[in-house]
């Protein structure tokens, strides 16, 4: 089904052979909000060639474990879509690139999209720098954008659609919760770059609105392995739970050694460095604890379901599924709808139906703020157990007011 | 007081690790003037081998680690290094740069991208001198010291010990007392690189691990090779004292991205101060055939 | 014993020594002569594994040694001080004797009477000797592993006349026990004085192998081979 074609510049096309077949084009399509009349897109389709997605994602290099989860929500999604007869009749094509986190290769690639392969529509990147670095050439180009994973950009163009989530809806809810469960003494500690610190000055306010106070608060380099002497600030600052914005395989460096140093006896921790994707690690040690997410794999619902079995018969795996995989299969979706309704690959139109569009995603309805593009979508309370990010509660659509020029 | 000894034994236990990278890098460098930037891959693949060999006891699967590092490091040798002797110190260095990335990859493709984690075979933590600390970073510090001293010993006290140092000081001159050149070049890179593998297994549970894990510790195991006087094998092991203790005092005082600054800016003054720290010396096995005769 | 055949050495793509034929047998002190630079040296470390060997074989007992492979020789008693004397600096002038000491050859003479400055210095660091103290650990080195051929390239280079003499005196004797002994020097005075047989190069070719004794008759035929011009 899939044909790849190694390129002499790393490039990956992807061509998924559209097996379209009319029942898995209404089950499909039955799952989406807006869903498109028949005769529609039939004409669309005359007019239109394939639409093109450049997705770039770094499988390689630091940022590979959120960079991979990115590629498989947004492959399977691809297929769906492509199984459902793709976009404007015809299957959506894809030029892959591996853009290692590194902004200069970011840049290099997202101008070879936009030149060369002439997409349609750029996907992807996970770092903060080489989204931007990518949304740049992609505006400069007018080609829209959009990325999929917890973000803290304050970039913003008149085709930029993030589809992360932002710390607000991250924290909103978690941080009262927390400050009511474990004790007003938080410690704050991260990676040092913009994301954690973001995070961090949002978890602040909310802290402190909580009635809460900030004993701690660290950072270290992303790569850190050694955790002893951030470890034994925050444990002689006492806290009563501990907020960590620790990504990658730092996160699992950072916990087990809190773990071993008994930093987490008796005290509360959540925050980025419990998401999914840590869980096989860590384990038993993120076990009971607190996580607001958007996307689950306990979400509720057939469409999720389908999706939870497709990605575990396609990646061959148990572990809880990372929710950047979930946003990129939604988001990727969305698009698609987007290019059905605007029924042309016009920027202009395309962003015009991102704006206005409401999307029954795996979690429920996922629209955009208009003003500052940031994705609205239900948010979850969940309990870790076993593997499992159980919901224990439906938080519903949490807005997030950040003043963006977007214009 | 309480502080001194949480000094100390944080000190403690990164001089354990670095100086089982540090010992096994200079053994490379001395024997077969090899930059090994593949180190801290070694040190991954160590790690990896804990953690895919689950089902093993803790202390076998320490002893697994090993025999794969030994297997690894002479088919190392054998297939890629051998050739590239007589090319100088660049080729080889890229071709272990080279190394290192096939050894990520290969790690990505076989245990994925998602962090992994080994469980610790001590559990809890023991007071030193009023300080708690975690029972397993003590025990895997001075197991790593106690190796490293037996690998001084058999270095300074043994006769095998003094054939290498023969051997390293002018390799021609041993071959022709009799000293094997292409065994011992063999040998002291599978130790060496052994060293690593077994730094990585040690240090598995208290790490996060992701196929880029061993790229952080290239810096601390070269910047302890290159502060002390070079030729000396004991050297790379002051030399990780003197970066563990950099380190931890730094870190101790400062907020972590400062003292990372001031750690790698301390260590270029520190050998541009001391620029005999290390000469660049071609090993002589390879260059005796491009010499021309004086 | 020692058999050269067809022997060719040089350094990567400079052939210096052309096939070359020799043989040397037990007992034999061999001096070999020639200028600067007609390959006396490369052609002891063509013997020794040491060079790159072009063609040709070299042989102990009728049996080629494998090319590339010094530790062989060694093993067969074979020892070589070579002119840079190859001394190992961060050992002391003990350790660099042990190693060069053979379990199974305990040699007629006795190193550290011959050279009682190796005594002396056991425990000082080799790479802080004077040139002609690192001769005499050189010598006492090829003397300790040379069963049976000893081969010095610039056999007087910083000795005394006095260490010459004992140093004389201590190959003889190990000749007399069956070791060959080849010594390469600049001048002829020494190989005249000492050796049984005189071969001179030129080349990379061994243009004169005559009795030392039928030259001391008519020296003119070696010093013709010997004066520049």
């Amino acid at each position: 089904m899939v044909v790849h074609t190694f390129e002499a510049a790393g490039v990956i096309r992807r061509r998924r052979l559209a097996v379209a077949g009319a029942s898995a084009l209404l089950l499909a399509l039955s799952a989406c909000g807006g869903s498109v009349g028949g005769g529609d897109s039939a004409e669309g389709g005359d007019e239109q060639g394939p639409v093109k997605i450049g997705m770039l994602a770094p499988i390689t290099g630091p940022a590979a474990p959120e960079g991979i989860a990115l590629q498989r929500g947004f492959d399977l999604a691809i297929e769906h879509i492509n199984d459902a007869g793709g976009v404007f009749g015809q299957p959506v094509e894809v030029v892959f690139i591996d853009d290692q986190a590194d902004p200069a290769t970011a840049t290099q690639a997202a101008q070879r999209l936009v030149q060369q392969e002439d997409v349609d529509y750029i996907f992807g990147t996970i770092t903060d720098d080489t989204t931007i670095a990518a949304a740049n050439v992609a505006e400069q180009a007018g080609v829209p954008m959009s990325q999929a994973i917890a973000t803290a950009l304050d970039f913003c163009s008149p085709h930029f659609w993030p589809f992360g989530e932002t710390p607000t809806q991250l924290l909103t809810d978690l941080v009262p919760r927390m400050v009511e469960e474990f004790g007003p003494n938080v410690a704050l500690v991260g990676n040092d770059y913009v994301f954690p610190r973001t995070y961090h000055e949002v978890s602040r306010q909310l802290i402190e609105e909580a009635g809460g106070t900030v004993v701690a608060e660290e950072y270290a380099p992303l790569g850190t392995s050694d955790w002893q002497p951030v470890i034994n600030r925050l444990g002689s600052a006492a806290p009563d739970w501990i907020l960590s914005a620790v990504v990658g395989g730092d996160a699992v460096s950072f916990v087990q050694q809190a773990d071993q140093f008994g930093l987490l006896e008796n005290r509360g921790l959540t925050g980025v460095s419990v998401d999914q994707q840590f869980y096989p690690a860590l384990g038993a040690l993120l076990d009971g604890r607190n996580q607001v997410v958007r996307y689950s794999d306990q979400l509720p619902g057939d469409v999720n379901e389908q999706f939870v079995a497709d990605y575990r018969a396609a990646y061959g795996t148990e572990d809880p599924i990372p929710g950047v995989a979930g946003n990129a299969y939604d988001g990727m979706r969305f698009i698609a709808e987007a290019f059905e309704q605007a029924g042309s690959t016009d920027a202009d139109a395309v962003s015009a139906e991102i704006a206005e569009l409401e999307f029954e995603g795996l979690g429920g309805e996922m629209t955009f703020d208009p003003d500052n593009h940031v994705a609205l979508a239900p948010m979850y309370l969940t309990r870790i157990d076993g593997g499992a990010y159980a919901i224990e509660e439906e938080l519903g659509v949490i807005s997030d007011d950040q003043v963006k020029d977007c214009g | 007081m309480e502080s001194l000894v949480t000094l100390g034994l944080s000190t403690l236990s990164l001089f354990g690790f670095y100086a089982l990278l540090a010992l096994g890098m200079g053994l490379v460098f001395g024997q077969l003037g090899v930059v090994n930037v593949a180190h801290g891959e070694f040190v991954m693949v160590g790690a990896y081998a804990m953690y895919a060999f689950d089902a093993v006891p803790f202390p076998l699967r320490v002893l697994v680690a090993v025999v794969l590092g030994v297997a690894l490091s002479l088919l190392t040798e054998r297939a890629i290094l051998r050739k590239l002797y007589v090319r100088g110190m660049l080729a080889t260095l890229l071709a272990m740069w080279g190394l290192a990335i096939v050894l990520r990859q290969l790690a990505e493709a076989v245990f994925g991208a998602t962090p992994r984690s080994v469980a610790s075979p001590v559990q809890g933590s023991v007071e030193v001198l009023g300080v708690q600390y975690p029972a397993y970073r003590l025990v895997v510090a001075l197991v790593s010291l106690a190796v490293v001293a037996v690998a001084l010993i058999v270095v300074y006290r043994t006769s095998l010990g003094l054939k290498l140092r023969a051997s390293i000081d002018n390799r021609d001159m041993a071959a022709v007392l009799g000293i094997p050149p292409r065994l011992m070049i063999a040998g002291t890179f599978a130790v060496g690189t052994t060293l690593a593998v077994l730094a990585g297994a040690l240090q598995s549970p208290v790490l996060g691990l992701t196929p880029g894990l061993g790229v952080a510790f290239l810096a601390p195991a070269f910047f302890a090779v290159l502060v002390v006087r070079p030729g000396s094998l004991a050297g790379p092991v002051m030399g990780a004292l003197v970066v563990a203790l950099l380190s931890s005092l730094l870190r101790r005082y400062l907020t972590e991205t400062v003292a990372d600054l001031f750690f790698f800016a301390a260590l270029v003054v520190l050998i541009a101060v001391r620029p005999a720290g290390l000469s660049w010396r071609l090993p002589r096995w390879s260059s005796t055939r491009s010499k021309q005769p004086a | 014993m020692l058999e050269l055949a067809g022997l060719s050495g040089g350094y990567r793509d400079a052939r210096v020594v052309n096939d070359l034929d020799l043989r040397i047998r037990p007992g034999e002190v061999v001096g070999l002569l020639g200028r600067n630079g007609v390959g006396k040296t490369t052609l002891l470390k063509t013997v020794f594994g040491l060079c790159r060997l072009f063609s040709g074989e070299v042989r102990v007992d009728g049996r080629a040694v494998r090319p590339g492979r010094p530790e062989l020789l060694a093993r067969a008693g074979f020892s070589l001080m070579p002119d840079d004397r190859g001394v190992f600096p961060s050992l002391t002038v003990e350790q660099n004797l042990r190693l060069a000491a053979r379990r199974d050859y305990d040699p007629p003479v006795d190193v550290r009477s011959v050279y009682p400055l190796l005594a002396d210095r056991a425990d000082q660091l080799a790479g802080t000797l004077s040139g002609g103290q690192k001769q005499q650990l050189g010598l006492a080195r090829a003397m300790l592993a040379g069963s049976r051929l000893i081969a010095v390239d610039e056999f007087s280079q910083g000795l005394q006349p006095s260490v010459v003499d004992e140093s004389l005196t201590a190959l003889q004797a190990l000749a007399a026990s069956g070791v060959a002994v080849l010594v390469v020097e600049q001048g002829p005075e020494i190989p005249l004085r000492f050796c049984d047989r005189i071969l001179v190069m030129v080349k990379g070719g061994i243009v004169l192998d005559a009795s030392a004794a039928d030259l001391r008759a008519d020296p003119s035929r070696l010093t013709d081979l010997l004066v520049v011009g």
